[in-house]
This record gives structure tokens, sequence and C-alpha cells, in this order.
């Protein structure tokens, strides 16, 4: 079967973003994966590159088996609209409501209709319980109904490929519960994925099937739950124990 | 995006050789633009996709910003304005059959040039600086990229609906700059001499050409196109929070330049009789 | 609860506000091209006004004009004075408001006479349209009034002149029989008074040329009366000019 998303051999050495060399990975529709390292292991590379904001150096990076270079417009723009992408600075458009963060992106390009689109916004709203805030501006929401917000507006065209890069920083745990479950219910689906890219992989065991670890722009570590659990590769023993001590240089 | 745009704009070095770096700059800056520019107009292909309803808003708030919320303020330059231009007028002018030079005085200084000009400068001080600071803020927030990853083109989204209610905004506080112009005026030529109103304004629309009227209309447009455009390209420029109110504050200085430079120009091609 | 309630509150403050600001925005779209649409529609030559136009005419004194006060051209009349003003700067005068019919061509630079129409005196605005043509005359153009005090006067001057005149030629005619070289005289004395009427005539202003013109003929008749006489003094006298 064909990966929803691959990476073959691919190289970044572009000034300004995390370089990496002979990354190779594939994610088949319905599998979510984690992404981890420390601090400069080209974490931060990977979901520019998936989102085509960064063109590789060398390699390829193939959605559905075709690549993604040299898409045209529309190309482009379809192969966008079949992914969701949600970033720790959330990024929600300051000057429209709640409700009109999330709807934006179907009424600019969509054919549906303002009803349709309401209902969806609204179901949207209602399950991840800011149906309250519909018309609140981003500036008089707390963290988490940020967090909300820029999830239901990642996942309002429904995409195949969720990408969730540092999403959880600064959030209080227990406000974010509720949005747990609801990502636990897209985990679940067979013909969704997700993709993590995050510090703190244990957070994300429960709904993640693979987990992959960078270092110095390589993968150091790849493997299921229960490799990441049990295996002895030294990088993950050190990044599990959290300790300064072994093969990575901490600065 | 933009980066990327840089870092592909051919570098003109062979002309460094010749002509220095300042010259290097503004030839790097032209050609920088001139692709901004093209990639705008590029992007103008995707337009038939896009869902009106989705910029409608934006055009409402952009108006009510730069054209409704500038009125008063525009409307009492343009009444000071026109009482300096009537008192200028009225006192280096031969005092007898005054009221036949009036109008014509009027319609020239301020709807042909003042009108246009001076409504240029009080959008670019109040919505260009403000369009520039928004999209420094909204790339450093990331909201850019937000929109970019959501497939919608930030050019289209952020730069069409501003033309649009930059145009139409200019294009009426023009009109309204020329209208409480000319009543400032009058009022103010009535400490002199008398003149009925219906008088002044029955002169004053004849004293209105049909250039002067087309010169109203081009004006908007160019200023209503050059303004957001021009403020686009430099509140994307800062790549830091640092770099903010530098490229804020470029963003006026070359939008004032390039809209006084573009106003001579339309002048000269709509006025100068060699050209007729 | 209560915040819920609040909340509601801002709902619908924000909706009446986005309500109004489309009106408003459209308002504010709307007017400046219905102005800008209506001035091109002018200059393109469509007219809403009606088939009369209002000019001004700047006097000196409204001892003989008043409200009603009929306009004409050459005697065919035009329209009536509607409105009559005092203007205080820079010095006194008035700003009579004619409302006249658009069928006659005038010109912008056309005078307006304030004369008497008959013996008994009632005023008359008379407009003469000058002798080039420049551009039309349009609504709420100020035409400079020409009081009918000075053509007054110019006129009994050109009489007097004129009563002169044919004083000398009866002189003339009672003393011809008797002295051959008094008639050089007599010319050189009727030349001078021609000279005069002439003078008069150039010195007056020229928006009146017309009025004057009638007076120019007659100082012509006398001007070829002269020359008449300076040829055939005999034949003139006792055969008078008529019998030519």
């Amino acid at each position: 079967m064909v990966p929803l998303l691959e990476f073959r051999n691919v190289a970044v050495d572009a000034a300004g973003s995390e370089p990496i060399e002979g990354v190779s990975f594939a994610i088949a529709a319905g599998e979510n994966a984690v992404f981890f390292g420390v601090e400069g292991s080209g974490l931060k590379t990977v979901a520019p590159l998936v989102l085509g904001l960064e063109e590789p150096s060398g390699g390829d990076v193939l959605h559905r088996g075709g690549t993604i270079r040299g898409l045209d417009y529309l190309e482009r723009l379809r192969y966008k609209n079949a992914i969701g992408y949600l970033h720790g600075d959330y990024g929600l458009i300051s000057s429209l409501t709640v409700e009109q963060n999330i709807s934006l992106r179907l009424e600019y390009y969509s054919e549906y209709l303002p009803e349709e689109i309401t209902a969806i916004t609204e179901r949207l709203m209602a399950e991840l319980r800011i149906i309250d805030k519909r018309t609140a501006r981003p500036v008089q929401l707390t963290r988490s109904e940020i967090f909300r917000t820029a999830y239901a507006r990642a996942v309002v065209h429904d995409p195949e490929l969720l990408i969730i890069e540092f999403a959880f920083v600064d959030q209080s745990p227990l406000n974010i519960r509720s949005f747990m479950d609801v990502l636990k219910a897209r985990g679940a689906d067979p013909a969704k994925s997700v993709i993590f890219m995050t510090y703190e992989p244990q957070k994300f065991v429960d709904f993640a099937d693979t987990f992959i670890m960078l270092y110095n722009g390589r993968i150091v570590f790849s493997g299921s739950r229960q490799d990441f659990f049990d295996s002895d590769n030294p990088y993950l023993v050190q990044y599990r124990s959290t300790s300064l001590r072994g093969p990575m240089a901490i600065s | 995006m933009m980066d990327d745009e840089r870092k592909t704009t051919p570098s003109g070095g062979s002309v460094a050789a010749y002509v220095g770096a300042p010259l290097l700059r503004v030839w790097r800056g032209t050609v920088d633009f001139a692709a901004y520019v093209v990639s705008i107009v590029l992007s103008f292909r995707s337009l038939r996709f896009i869902r009106l309803r989705s910029i409608s808003a934006t055009i409402l708030t952009q108006t009510r910003f730069t054209g409704i919320d500038a009125l008063p303020f525009v409307i009492v330059i343009a009444v000071l304005v026109g009482g300096v231009v009537i008192i200028q007028g009225m006192t280096n002018l031969p005092r007898f059959g005054i009221e036949g030079y009036f109008s014509n005085l009027m319609v020239i200084i301020i709807a042909r040039e003042l009108g246009p000009l001076v409504t240029a400068l009080i959008v670019i001080t109040r919505s260009g600086t403000a369009i520039a600071t928004e999209i420094a803020t909204q790339k450093w927030s990331r909201e850019i990229l937000a929109l970019e990853i959501a497939g919608i083109d930030p050019r289209l989204y952020i730069v069409i609906p501003r033309i649009v209610a930059f145009s139409l905004s200019i294009f009426s506080l023009i009109i309204f700059f020329d209208t409480a112009a000319f009543l400032g005026g009058y009022l103010i030529s009535l400490a002199t001499l008398y003149m009925p109103v219906g008088a002044f304004f029955g002169n004053l629309s004849q004293a209105f050409s049909m250039k002067d009227l087309l010169a109203t209309i081009v004006k908007s447009m160019m200023f209503g196109v050059l303004i957001p455009l021009i403020s686009y390209y430099y509140g994307m420029m800062p790549r830091s929070k640092s770099e903010i109110p530098i490229y804020v504050s470029r963003a006026v200085s070359r939008t004032l330049f390039t809209i006084i430079v573009l106003n001579v120009l339309v002048s000269a091609l709509l006025y100068f009789s060699w050209l007729e | 609860m209560m915040l819920r309630f609040e909340t509601h509150k801002i709902i619908g403050g924000i909706r009446q506000g986005l309500g109004r600001v489309e009106y408003r925005v459209g308002l504010f779209v709307i007017i400046p091209a219905v102005v800008m649409v209506f001035l091109i529609l002018v200059k393109l030559g469509y007219t809403l006004a009606s088939s009369t136009m209002d000019v001004y005419v700047k006097v000196n004194s409204i001892t003989s004009l008043k409200k009603g006060t009929p306009v004409q051209i050459k005697g065919y009349r035009l329209g009536r004075v509607v409105d009559i003003r005092p203007v205080f700067k820079p010095a006194l005068h008035f700003l009579a408001t004619l409302r006249i019919s658009r069928d006659i061509e005038l010109y912008e630079d056309c005078a307006a006479v304030i004369t008497n129409q008959n013996v008994i005196g009632d005023p008359v605005v008379e407009l003469r349209n000058p002798e080039t043509k420049g551009f039309f005359l349009r609504e709420g153009d100020v035409i400079e009034g020409i009081e009918s005090g000075s053509i007054e006067d110019i006129t009994a001057k050109v009489n007097i002149l004129l009563t002169e005149a044919a004083a000398i030629m009866t002189v003339y005619r009672e003393v011809s029989q008797e002295s051959r070289q008094d008639i050089r005289r007599l010319v050189t004395g009727l030349a001078d008074s021609v000279a005069n009427v002439n003078a008069i005539i150039q010195n007056s202003q020229k928006d009146i040329l017309d009025i004057i013109g009638s007076m120019r003929r007659t100082s012509q008749t006398l001007d070829e009366v002269s020359a008449e006489i300076k040829k055939h003094p005999m034949k003139f006298l006792f055969q008078g000019k008529g019998e030519k």
C-alpha cells in the first residue's frame, strides 16, 4: 500500500533552518507518528518540508507516492487541503472572531454553502467546547481556548494528515483534558493520520503508533510504542532518562 | 515566502561594479519590488476560486477604518487647506474681478493637486502604517503562516481586499476633501468679498473639466493600489520583532515618496499641453 | 449566569454595530460616487437645470433697480430681476440676480446697462453682447452693471455739443452770405466740436459702444457736412444736404 507520507533520503542544508540529512520514513494512512529529539536535532525542519514551505536540498518528499516538488498553484492548493497544521504560536487571525477563524478556510475557497459552513463550524466549536466564545476575538480567549480554536481551524476541512507541532507549550494539562479526548478520536480514525513534533513523546503514547527520534539531523531511533518503552537504543535511553550523560551532547 | 523570493531575485551584480552601492540598493529594491508585484499579479489566477464572502468583511472593516474613521480628520484638514488657498489667493490676486478667478483657483489648486495628495498623505500616515504594522505582527505571530498553510494566499487575502477598500476610501475621501475645502475656502472668502452660494458652486462645477474628474479617479485608483501594495511589501520584510519599526517607517517613507512622484507624473501626463 | 447575560449583550452590540458599519460604508462610498457621476454627466453636457438660468449683476447703486425689473436684449424681454442683495465689502455695492431665459446666446463679457425704458422712467436691464464673442454666459456668472446715470451724463454732454453744433450751423448760415472769410473759421469751430464729441465717445466705456454708436453716426454726418462745406460751400448752403 502506498504510504500517505514518505521521506526518501531527505536533506536540507539551507541557512536559517536546522539541517537534516538522509532522513527516510514512511507513514501509512491511519498511522499516528511522534517525532521527538533535542533542540537543534532537525525536528523543526520536518513540518516545513511536509508543508512545502521548504524545499529539500536532496531526496524527495512524497504524498501518496507523488513528489510534492514543483507542484503548480492548483496542485499545491489541493495538497494543502489534505493537510492540517497546528503550531505552538497558534497564529489565530487576531482581527477575526473564533467562528470566523475556524470557518475562514472553508469560506475562502470551498464550495460549501454558508449554512453548511456554519453547521461544520458549530459542530467543531461544540465538540471543543468553545461555542460560547464564537464571537470572541483571540485576545479575549484563554490559552487553552486559543489552542482549541486553532485546532478546530486546523481540522475544519477534515484533512487526512494533521501535523501538531509543539502545540502543548504553556498549556495547563487539566484544561486541555477535553481536547485530548477529541484528539484520541481522530487518532483512532483508520483513514486519518496525525503527526506530532514534540519534546515530550510520552504524552502521546496513548495514540501514537510510531516513534521517530532525530539527533543532529538524522534519525537515530524509529520504532513502535513497545519499542519506545523497551528499546535500549542509547539515544532513546538518554532521552527517556533525561540524563546529560550519553551519546547526545547537550548544551 | 518573501524570503524565498528575495533569495531568488537577481542580484544585479554587473550593474553594481559601475554605479556603486547606493544605486545598487535602489536597483535591487526595484527588482525585488517588481518581482513581488509580478507574484501578486500571478496570484490573481486563483482569484476565481475565491469566494467574495471571505474578503467582504475585510473590505468593510478596512473601508471603515481607512475611510470613515479618517473622515473627520480629512474634513478639518480640508477646510483649513481650502482656507489657506483662498487667503493666499485673495491677498495675492488683484481684488478687482476676483470672483471670476476664485473658482478656477480652487479647482486648480485643490481638486487637481492638494485634494488627492493630502488625502493620500493622511491615508498613508493612518492606514499605511497600520497595514505595515499589522502585517509585520501577523507575520511575527505566524498568522500569515497559518493562512498559507490553510491554502489561503496571503497576497490575495490581505492585499486584494485592502486594494479595493483603499481605492474606494481614497476616492470618497478626495471628494469629501474637495467639497470641504471648497466650503472652507468659500466661508473664509466671505470675510472680504461676497459671492452667492449658488454662484460659487455654479462656477465651481464649471471650473471642473473632464480632465480634473478623470485625474481624481485615476489618482485614487493609483494610490489605492499602491499604498496597500507597498505597505504589505515592507510589512512582510521584518525577520525579527526588532525589525518591525524599521520596516514600518521604511514603508511609510517609501510610500510617501512613490505617491508624490507618481502624483507629479499623472499631473504632467494629464495637464501638460504638449502631450495633448 | 451574569457572565452569560453580558456576553449576549456584547453579541447583540456587535451584531448591531456590524449592521451599522455596512450602512455607513455604503453611504460613504455611494455619496461621492453619485457626486462624481453627476459631475461627469454635467460635463458631458447633460443638464438638470430648467430653461432659465440665474446670473448676477454687480451694480453700484440700486436707485433705479428693483425686484421685477425686466431684463431685455435689443428690446426683447429675456426675464426679470428676482433678487437684490447688498454687499458690504470691500465697498458697498449690490448684486442683482437676473433670472433669464437660456434661449438667447449671451457671452461672458456682455454688459448689463440699467437704463430707462421710456420717458416716464420705467427702468430696464438691457443686456448687450460684446462685439467679440468669447465664452457663453453661464449660470452663476457675474456681469458688471453699468448705471444708466453715466449714460445719461454722456448723452447730455453729446446733446449739448450737438446743440452747439446746430447753433454754429445757424450762425454759419446767417453769416456765410456776408463774409466768405468767416466760413473757414466757422468750419474750424465745427470741426473742434466734432473732435470733442469723438473724444467723449472714446473716453466713455467700451461696453457702451453700442449706445454711443448712434452718436458716432451723428458725428459722422457732421463730419460729412463739414467736408461737404469745405468742398462746395455754396452748393451746400443754398441747396441743403437733403437735396443732393
